[in-house]
């Protein structure tokens, strides 16, 4: 058993002597080993970049140190075997190389993108049939079993997705048919000739012929070659699913089967990228179009990283550096006319606050500023905060693209109360086809469908507070208390809203457990009364009138969400997403207020409620 | 021996018949005049007034049985009640569409014109309370636009003018 030693003793007296007048920059301690303490040393001298393995032993009753290996550059973790062999690996620009110490044999390289996948993080040693096996895993989650004298991993696994914070789907282009593939060749302005023009799409279409003969006039089974993930089809259901991580990783996959489609590594320096948002910036909908490009935000040391790559391909478009650190990001509607990518916006709150837009030229200020509408935003709905502020966008300082945020409202909580949970619309979830609810006589219940609708749920002493307020102009428009209902880690509140309903789920305590609660706003509590002005503004709100309802849910969920449709003419789903990794869908009619505690009526019946 | 007759009626023919007397009521005159003349023609007109005014009053007497079996069809929207309704509707339309083409015959072109017009009106009236007999069954079965759902496809998106992100 060593003792522990005083540091300063270790560094002045014991350092191997070569060096000594060396600046150390990281010590890893290898741990597991039984009788020998042993570190990796990373340090400076003469300028270059070294990494030592040193031990530390007993000589009588003095302690020293000796350099066991050595070797350029910054090396990484060590692990330990029963024969106490030290496995070190460093990246290389091209991939990594390892060995382990104390058999020279054992080493090998290992080839992969360290722009894909960062450097790698740690090194584990395990032996599989006496055979040494060393696991290494990257900065963004790639892990891979490596073997001495071969330059084949193992196996790979890329767990790039465990961290996963944000995604953004991107919609494919279904496969170019042959007759649009002639008539891109034959447009006008690359073949002025009509004749010529019509004697191309003739040759193209028997060519098409001549191989649908060639091919056994399809009768024997289509020959479909397999479809990549970056190939769509002509009903949408192939999307492509870009996700960034929490450990810099940004990955594409297709939404069909998960197959990777591509990878990159954000970091600034050696520090990843914290992700935090993926945004769709261009989205290729015409064939021979500009490709699609999605956004990927995330913090760095006391900055933002925002990076745009080409969706297909995953290269990097462009990478922006921001010192600044931003509270809040979204689209603004408004597109870049140089890049042609839609605008992104950064709140940010400290010291006065304001908007950062990006890409940060003036000309794309100047488009955020020309929108027709005046644009709001909120902050300080994070938890444990005990004010909302809601700002509006200003229109000065274009050269900067730094958007001025004037302060609009400032909803305070009561005393005693902080905030657990904001909630708004999302994914479209504010539109709907149908503007009202049919009931039996054929009058309508006309529904309140304000796209400013925010919630806000707040933790006090007595239970949870639920307010609904409109994110414009910060007025109240609904409150709600649940008494002796608790919010903690354990116990999360969740929120979605879905049309002209709030969905919400939270700990109600014993006995009922876990409580979903629904809000249902409508005009008027009286049918076929509505509100007939065509052209509302938040300054003149009407408040809504108010049908709601608790369930007790059988089970915790971890997220809520609802679905999204194509017109908004199909009813939406709410999502749950439960503890047990499953996913449930609740169709709207099971989570109505205005359900029947007693066996439906014909009329209830003629509505649908149950 | 041939049988003995009372009378031998074979052997009238020929000879001068024996006057006989006009039976108790009957004028010679009468009879004379209806074949020609102005009475005749106002007999025929009267006839074909009653006989336009039985036309007329026709399409009523078909009302009561199609009200009867638009009863028995009920007021849930199934095949057979929206047939009845339909031939409801549909049959005095066409008698409406077709006013002139059943009056025709009734009305002399040569001769003295018979004016009809009582008639027609009439007949119309009958058809429309029948159309309108039609409107009061859709209406019992829910299949007339009256009520707001009905125009709640058309009602317009409410625009708010500020944007929120």
């Amino acid at each position: 058993m060593w003792e522990i030693y005083h540091a300063k003793l270790v560094e002045i007296e014991l350092m191997p002597p070569d060096m000594l007048s060396s600046t150390i920059s990281e010590i890893d301690i290898d741990p597991g080993l039984e009788n020998t303490a042993r570190f990796a040393l990373t340090y400076d001298k003469d300028s270059k970049t070294k990494t030592a393995i040193v031990e530390m032993f007993r000589d009588g009753d003095r302690l020293e140190m000796r350099k066991v290996a050595s070797f350029l550059a910054p090396g990484r973790l060590i692990a330990a075997g029963p024969e106490h062999t030290v496995v070190a690996a460093r990246s290389a620009e091209s991939g990594a190389t390892w060995r382990i110490r104390g058999s020279e044999k054992h080493s090998g390289d290992f080839a992969y993108s360290r722009s894909a996948y960062g450097d790698i993080e740690r090194t584990a040693l395990t032996f599989v049939n006496g055979q040494p096996h060393v696991v290494v895993q990257t900065a963004s989650g790639l892990l891979a079993a490596l073997q001495p004298g071969s330059d084949v991993p193992v196996w790979t696994r890329n767990e790039a997705l465990a961290h996963a914070a944000d995604m953004a789907l991107l919609e494919l282009l279904p496969p170019a048919s042959s007759a649009e593939h002639a008539a891109q060749e034959t447009d006008p302005s690359v073949q002025p000739s009509a004749v010529a023009r019509f004697v191309l799409r003739w040759l193209a279409t028997v060519q098409a012929l001549g191989s649908w003969a060639a091919s056994g006039f399809g009768i024997a089974g289509t020959h479909r070659p397999a479809l990549a993930p970056t190939d769509g089809d002509h009903f949408g259901f192939r999307k492509l699913a870009v996700f960034g991580s929490a450990t810099g990783a940004v990955t594409a996959v297709g939404s069909q089967d998960g197959a990777h489609a591509w990878s990159h590594h954000l970091a600034v320096g050696r520090a990843p990228v914290r992700i935090e948002h993926v945004f769709v910036a261009r989205s290729g909908h015409v064939l021979g179009d500009a490709a699609p490009v999605v956004v990927a935000v995330g913090r760095g040391r006391n900055s933002t990283v925002v990076a745009a790559f080409d969706a297909l391909t995953g290269n990097v478009l462009s990478r922006d550096v921001l010192p600044l650190v931003y509270t809040r990001a979204f689209e603004l509607p408004a597109i870049d006319s140089a890049s042609g990518l839609r605008v992104l916006g950064l709140a940010v709150d400290a010291p006065e606050p304001y908007l950062a837009v990006w890409p940060a030229t003036s000309d794309a200020a100047h488009s955020v500023c020309t929108f027709g509408s005046p644009l709001f935003f909120e902050l300080g709905d994070t938890a444990g905060s005990t004010a909302v502020r809601g700002y509006r966008v200003g229109c000065s300082n274009l050269a900067e693209a730094q958007l001025p945020a004037q302060l609009e409202w400032k909803f305070a909580l009561p005393a005693g109360e902080t905030l657990v949970g904001a909630a708004r619309y999302e994914n479209g979830a504010q539109h709907t086809a149908l503007q009202g609810r049919v009931l039996a006589d054929r009058s309508v219940l006309y529904k309140y469908l304000n796209p400013h609708l925010g919630m806000l749920a707040t933790q006090h002493e007595q239970g949870i507070g639920v307010y609904l307020i409109d994110r414009v102009s910060g007025r109240l428009l609904h409150s709600v208390v649940h008494e002796h209902a608790l919010v903690s880690r354990a116990h999360p509140f969740l929120a979605t809203l879905s049309e002209n309903r709030v969905i919400y789920q939270f700990w109600q305590g014993l006995p009922e457990g876990y409580v979903t609660a629904v809000i249902e706003l409508f005009e008027s509590d009286r049918p076929d009364t509505r509100d007939e002005r065509t052209v509302v503004s938040s300054s003149d709100l009407r408040v809504p009138s108010i049908h709601s309802a608790a369930f007790v849910s059988p089970g915790p969920a971890t997220v809520l969400g609802t679905t999204r449709t194509g017109s908004s003419i199909t009813t939406r789903d709410v999502l749950f997403g439960l503890a047990s990794g499953k996913l449930l869908a609740l169709p709207d009619a099971l989570l109505d207020p205005r359900r029947p505690m007693h066996a439906p009526t014909k009329d209830e019946q003629a509505e649908g409620l149950m | 021996m041939p049988t003995k007759v009372y009378a031998d009626l074979t052997s009238l023919v020929g000879k001068s018949q024996p006057k006989f007397e006009n039976p108790v009521g009957y004028s010679s005159s009468a009879s004379a005049a209806s074949t020609s003349g102005a009475s005749s023609r106002a007999d025929d007109s009267s006839l074909r007034a009653s006989k336009a005014w039985e036309v007329a009053m026709g399409p009523g007497k078909a009302l009561p049985m199609q009200a009867f079996m638009a009863w028995m069809s009920g007021t849930n929207v199934s095949i057979f009640s929206i047939i009845i309704t339909g031939m409801i509707l549909m049959t005095p339309l066409k008698s409406l569409m077709s006013v002139h083409q059943t009056f025709a015959p009734l009305e002399r072109v040569k001769g003295p014109q018979v004016d009809l017009t009582m008639q027609k009106l009439a007949f119309v009236a009958i058809n429309v309370a029948g159309i309108l007999f039609g409107i009061y069954r859709l209406s019992i079965m829910g299949l007339l636009p009256t009520t707001s759902s009905d125009w709640l496809a058309f009602i317009p998106a409410k625009q708010y003018v500020e944007y929120s992100l």
